[in-house]
């Protein structure tokens, strides 16, 4: 049986991100789906030894280009909705970023896990907002 | 709409490819590469879901890790296709 992936050594190389940088998280979200796709990642993946308890998302890392929370967006068209916080909102509330994947994707972790926090991020990700780059992808 | 795959499309491991689990497919024996199938959420009219193509298969830690690759377009568009060229399956 090969064991779960460990995270650290793979993480791109990437600064830490400066707490104004956009995080987008595909939504909607509900408290019942985030646990289920922080179970996946538990199943998979370590890091540093331990388990991890997290989801994907993408930061707007550039104000333009590849990367900019536009293009990010663009990139999304099967979403109609989003919830976008910011690095320092949910480091504010203990949330931690790793980067995992490819650029501009990282694993946001729930440090201390269990339900309460997944409803704390929930509270943190906010309200849905509409991805425009969905309905552009439906017009004629 | 049924989906064929549960799967975060936003998730992305080390290859760069999404991925989910073979157990969260409703229907396991579609899941093999090159099967091209629906992935995504179901239960709220904003779900995502988007047509995919399989890749590959990999046990880890007990588990099926299946990576896919979004393909453009949603299901309407490859309907239309398949019904202007008649394809049978």
């Amino acid at each position: 049986m090969n064991a779960p992936v460990e995270q650290s050594g793979r993480l791109h190389n990437e600064s830490p991100p400066h707490d104004a940088v956009v995080v987008v998280r595909g939504g909607p979200d509900t408290t019942e789906k985030i646990a289920r796709h922080a179970a996946r990642t538990a199943i998979v993946w370590t890091f540093e030894g331990s388990v991890i308890e997290g989801i994907s998302v993408l930061l707007a890392l550039d104000e333009s280009g590849r990367y900019s929370l536009e293009s990010l967006l663009a990139s999304m068209p099967t979403y109609r909705v989003v919830h976008l916080a910011t690095v320092g909102q949910l480091r504010a509330h203990g949330f931690e970023l790793s980067a995992t994947g490819r650029r501009a994707h990282f694993t946001l972790r729930f440090v201390g896990g269990g339900t309460l926090r997944i409803v704390d991020l929930i509270t943190v990700l906010g309200e849905r907002h509409l991805n425009p780059h969905f309905e552009l992808r439906r017009k004629p | 709409m049924k989906i064929d795959l549960r799967a975060d499309l936003m998730s992305q491991d080390h290859t760069g490819y999404t991925w989910s689990l073979f157990e969260d497919a409703p229907d396991p024996s579609i899941i093999v590469p090159g099967a091209l199938i629906l992935a995504g959420e179901e239960g709220d009219p904003d779900d995502p879901v988007a047509v995919c193509r399989v890749v590959e298969l990999e046990e880890i830690n007990g588990h099926m890790v299946v990576r896919f690759e979004i393909l453009p377009g949603d299901i309407e568009d490859y309907a239309i296709l398949v019904k202007r060229h008649n394809v049978t399956a």
